[in-house]
């Protein structure tokens, strides 16, 4: 259905009204004007002329009553209110939090919700009474940035590139007013609503008798595309399949995107290298596009994931990533016992669970390299050169040629692991015991059943392990393990029920030499079979190799306050800082969402005179003097009328 | 032949004005061309007086018309009236023009200067004076010369109510007209408002006078007209230009009283200066008051 509805229709009723004055004072004069026949009307004139100053100053005070009715009218419109409060300065306990996540600088700075919630910060502080106690203060997920001065104009210009954490913001404000004495303690949240920041709750629940208002300052998105992921997920170079870098493109909004432009830059020691890619994208959609750059040679490389979107949030279009690409981890493993197949080998689990591929389907599915050597005595030993890594497992003994290479192996840098077995006797191993290659001596063979019992979750190699939830070591068990007596110099890093050490480290030269009381095999127990072996041997190849997460030349971290994305040199690390890809969701709450998830108070009424730093479309603000204005208007449309009637030629 | 007068015509010869004019003399001036008999002093003879009757004095007479046979006997005072013919040529000027229109009291000014010229006609005729008329606007609409016979006051009072243009007169050229149609000299009586300047005024009253007639001016003004006597918005509308202006009449009210007073005192001056009997009568008066009133002082002047 059609027609015209009215909104405010007491408007219309009083315009009616209002114009009625006029017209019965208009007719009211009309009656009273009658006609009056005279044979000239020359004295008449000159009597006018006579009264022409009095009627001048008249006409100028009509002209005046005019211009104050025009005015009026505009100052009625302009709705003024009064900003005298009621409650001094004395009284009142104020904390500012203005949101600086990266989703504040949507669209243009001067019209970005940051901006915004500057100009309401600015309007609060100035309605603020002489003497009120205020915490000005930034927040996002890096922390909270007190502004000492309380001064808008210290905030900085443009907002962080951070996640959103409002409980973090909150509990900052809180602890700020709930000691606090005076009558009136509020904090007011300046922020976009974005609802991803509700995952991070305010830790204590505000106590009665703090306010908490909640200002809207965000803006409504259609849509957003983003990089959400940039990363090397293979770094090895091999023949015919150079490394592998993943992107997620992400997009927030409802609508699909068609024709996505995504580039790969990166620069490093094989040059600049720049690569494009076009996509789909369905709307609230993530799409992985895959890029193989050809790098050839090993070393830094370090760029960005760029997507065209040319949407209001740009911070997310560019994301930075770096990687170190390098040879995989040549493993030389040692099998002392090998089989009549393969899976009857000593090193079976062992080099499954480092190729994760079968050697008959391809090149290793990890950055580990794992090259499988029949002991047949150290007659056929090979050149150590290209290994980074040689395992024994149950060799039973080494000649001193072998000896002396592995010496000379460990101490120039290489790893040594040495598994047990049923051919390594007591007093075995003597070749590397002569070489100071052995982290412990072995005595003999502790029977079971044994598990995992201690181990220094401090060690890289067991760090993932601290926390039962990432995997348990303790149900690992064994039905008998080797005895091992630690060696001075080395150092224990896991021991099973009992106190039998199952895992003894040296240091030798520049390398490191890892020694296990237990088989590579599930001979001596099932701990190869079992899931936790997979993570176990290639956390100690990570750690043998240097390629666990962290270890390595790149280190990925996040911003600090009021940190920028980008990739920064610190020490001996490339840091790759990147916005939090969270930002990247447009997706608002509601206030009444808002405030219910985040367990705030229900705002109470304020103090007369006071007001609020925003306020929604046809709210009444306290202390509007707009009806006084109507009056005195009306006042004026009066005594206009009057004097109007009384001014004529 | 006698004329049948219309009602309306009739209705101009008050008879309650009459009978108070009746006991006055119309006393023209002694320089007058033409014959003056019994009260009438002029110096011109040969003209006869016919006597009256007598009436009892009263204070204020002339004591040459005493009567001192009627005293010696009778020991009381008695005045000879006289039925006295006359050869005076009484041109009565009246204005007809639209400004005479204005009626803001008991009746017109148009309606007013009838009834004063019709009585002073009555008056004239019945002193055996000759008595013509004169209606003038923009210019000489119609002219009766003066006769003494029996039908010139018909005559003259059908003149007077058949003129019914209301024509504008923006100058009063036509009293110069009017004055060239007076070859004798004689009584001028106009009886107009005079709504000019005066010395426009003076301009055609100066002819009159160098004619050699002697000039008596009955200003016909309309209470309205001579004091603004009121309050509130009020829409003044000329009745010769057909021009309007709204205004509040108590704010202009002394202003206008002001300019009134000088022009009439302006007037009062010159007329005095040229010997011209000059009088102010406002239609909200009776025009037999106002003519018992005049007529009486002027007969102090004889």
């Amino acid at each position: 259905m059609g027609g015209l509805g009215l909104i405010s229709a007491g408007f219309l009723v009083a315009a009616a009204a209002l114009a009625a004055v006029p017209v019965v004072i208009h007719l009211l004069f009309r009656r009273k004007a009658p006609r009056i026949d005279l044979g000239s009307l020359r004295f008449l004139r000159v009597a006018l002329k006579d009264n022409a100053h009095r009627r001048k100053v008249r006409r100028w005070l009509l002209l005046s009553l005019r211009v104050a009715g025009v005015l009026l009218l505009g100052l009625m419109f302009a709705r003024p209110y009064s900003r005298t409060p009621s409650l001094p300065g004395s009284e009142r306990e104020v904390a500012i939090l203005v949101d600086r996540s990266a989703s504040m600088g949507a669209g243009d700075v001067a019209r970005s919700p940051y901006t915004r919630a500057k100009e309401a910060a600015s309007k609060l502080l100035a309605s603020l009474p002489e003497g009120t106690a205020i915490h000005l203060a930034l927040f996002d997920a890096s922390g909270v940035a007190p502004v000492d001065s309380a001064k808008v104009e210290d905030l900085p210009k443009s907002p962080g590139a951070a996640g959103t954490d409002f409980g973090r913001g909150l509990a900052w404000a809180r602890d700020r007013v709930v000691t606090s004495k005076r009558k009136l303690r509020v904090v007011h949240l300046l922020t976009d609503l974005q609802r991803v920041g509700l995952d991070h709750p305010v830790p204590e629940a505000f106590p009665p008798g703090v306010d908490v208002e909640v200002v809207d300052v965000g803006r409504t998105l259609v849509g957003n595309l983003g990089v959400d992921q940039a990363r090397a997920v293979v770094e090895e170079i091999r023949d015919g399949a150079p490394p592998l870098v993943s992107a997620v493109i992400a997009n927030a909004g409802a609508f699909p995107s068609r024709g996505v432009t995504v580039r790969l830059n990166l620069d490093g020691p094989d040059g600049p290298i720049r690569l494009t890619e076009t996509i789909d994208l369905a709307g609230s959609a993530r799409r992985e596009v895959r890029f193989r750059p050809a790098i050839t040679k090993p070393g830094l490389y370090r760029g960005t994931v760029e997507v065209g979107s040319g949407d209001l949030l740009p911070f997310d279009d560019r994301r930075y990533l770096a990687f170190e690409a390098r040879r995989p981890e040549a493993v030389l493993l040692v099998d002392g016992e090998p089989g009549p197949s393969p899976f009857s080998d000593e090193t079976y689990f062992l080099e499954a669970a480092l190729r994760l591929r079968l050697p008959e389907a391809g090149p290793s599915a990890t950055p580990f390299d794992p090259t499988h050597l029949r002991w047949d005595g150290g007659s056929n030993w090979p050149s150590l050169a290209e290994v980074g890594v040689v395992i024994l497992a149950n060799v039973p003994e080494v000649p001193p040629k072998v000896a002396d290479a592995l010496r000379r192996f460990v101490e120039g840098g290489g790893r040594l692991v040495v598994f047990a077995g049923d051919q390594i006797k007591p007093g075995g191993l003597a070749g590397l015991a002569r070489v100071g290659l052995l982290p412990a001596e072995v005595e003999g063979v502790i029977e079971g059943p044994l598990r995992f019992d201690t181990w220094d979750a401090n060690h890289p190699l067991f760090a993932p392990f601290a926390d039962a939830q990432g995997g348990d070591l303790r149900s690992l068990g064994f039905e008998r393990v080797a005895r091992l007596k630690p060696l001075a110099g080395s150092t224990v890093l896991a021991s099973a029920n009992g106190g039998t050490a199952l895992l003894v480290e040296s240091r030798v030269g520049s390398g490191i030499v890892l020694q296990w009381a237990a088989t590579a095999d599930n001979d001596r127990g099932d701990w190869a079979i079992r899931r936790l072996y997979l993570p176990v041997m290639h956390q100690m190849m990570g750690y043998l190799s240097g390629r666990l997460p962290g270890s390595g030349l790149v280190k990925v971290a996040g911003l600090a306050p009021g940190g920028k994305p980008g990739i920064e040199v610190e020490g001996s690390k490339v840091v790759v800082h990147n916005v939090d890809p969270a930002e990247s969701q447009i997706e608002r709450a509601t206030l009444a969402e808002f405030r219910s998830s985040l367990r705030l108070p229900e705002p109470s009424k304020p103090p007369e005179g006071d007001q609020p730093a925003d306020l929604a479309p046809g709210a009444t603000r306290p202390g509007e003097l707009w009806r006084g204005v109507a009056w005195a208007l009306l006042a004026i449309l009066v005594v206009e009328t009057f004097v109007a009637n009384r001014t004529h030629a | 032949m006698s004329v049948k007068l219309p009602d309306t015509a009739r209705s101009l010869v008050d008879p309650r004005a009459f009978a108070a004019i009746e006991d006055l003399e119309l006393i023209a001036r002694g320089v007058v061309e033409g014959f003056l008999h019994g009260l009438h002093r002029s110096p011109y003879v040969g003209y006869s007086v016919e006597f009256a009757s007598h009436r009892e004095y009263r204070q204020g007479d002339d004591l040459r018309h005493l009567n001192w046979k009627l005293y010696a006997r009778h020991d009381k005072l008695y005045i000879k009236q006289y039925d006295a013919e006359t050869n005076l040529d009484c041109h009565l000027v009246l204005d007809v023009s639209g400004s005479m229109d204005a009626r803001n009291g008991a009746m017109s000014k148009r309606r007013y200067s009838a009834v004063v010229a019709a009585a002073l006609a009555h008056l004239g005729l019945k002193q055996r004076d000759a008595v013509g008329l004169t209606l003038f606007a923009d210019k000489v609409l119609a002219h009766l010369k003066p006769r003494a016979k029996s039908n010139q006051l018909d005559e003259i009072l059908r003149a007077i109510v058949s003129t019914t243009t209301k024509p504008a007169s923006p100058s009063l050229d036509a009293l110069h007209e009017a004055a060239a149609l007076m070859p004798r000299r004689g009584l001028v009586v106009v009886i107009s408002d005079l709504l000019f300047p005066a010395d426009e005024v003076f301009s055609a009253l100066d002819h009159f006078r160098f004619r050699g007639h002697d000039v008596l001016a009955l200003q016909v003004l309309d209470p309205v007209e001579r004091a603004l006597p009121m309050d509130g918005l009020v829409r003044f509308h000329d009745l010769e230009t057909g021009e309007e202006i709204l205004t509040r009449a108590g704010e202009v009210g002394a202003s206008y009283r002001a300019a009134v007073d000088a022009w009439l005192a302006e007037l009062a001056a010159g007329c005095l200066g040229r010997e011209i009997d000059w009088a102010v009568m406002t239609t909200d008066a009776p025009p037999d008051q106002a003519l018992f009133a005049y007529l009486g002082r002027r007969s102090k002047h004889y």
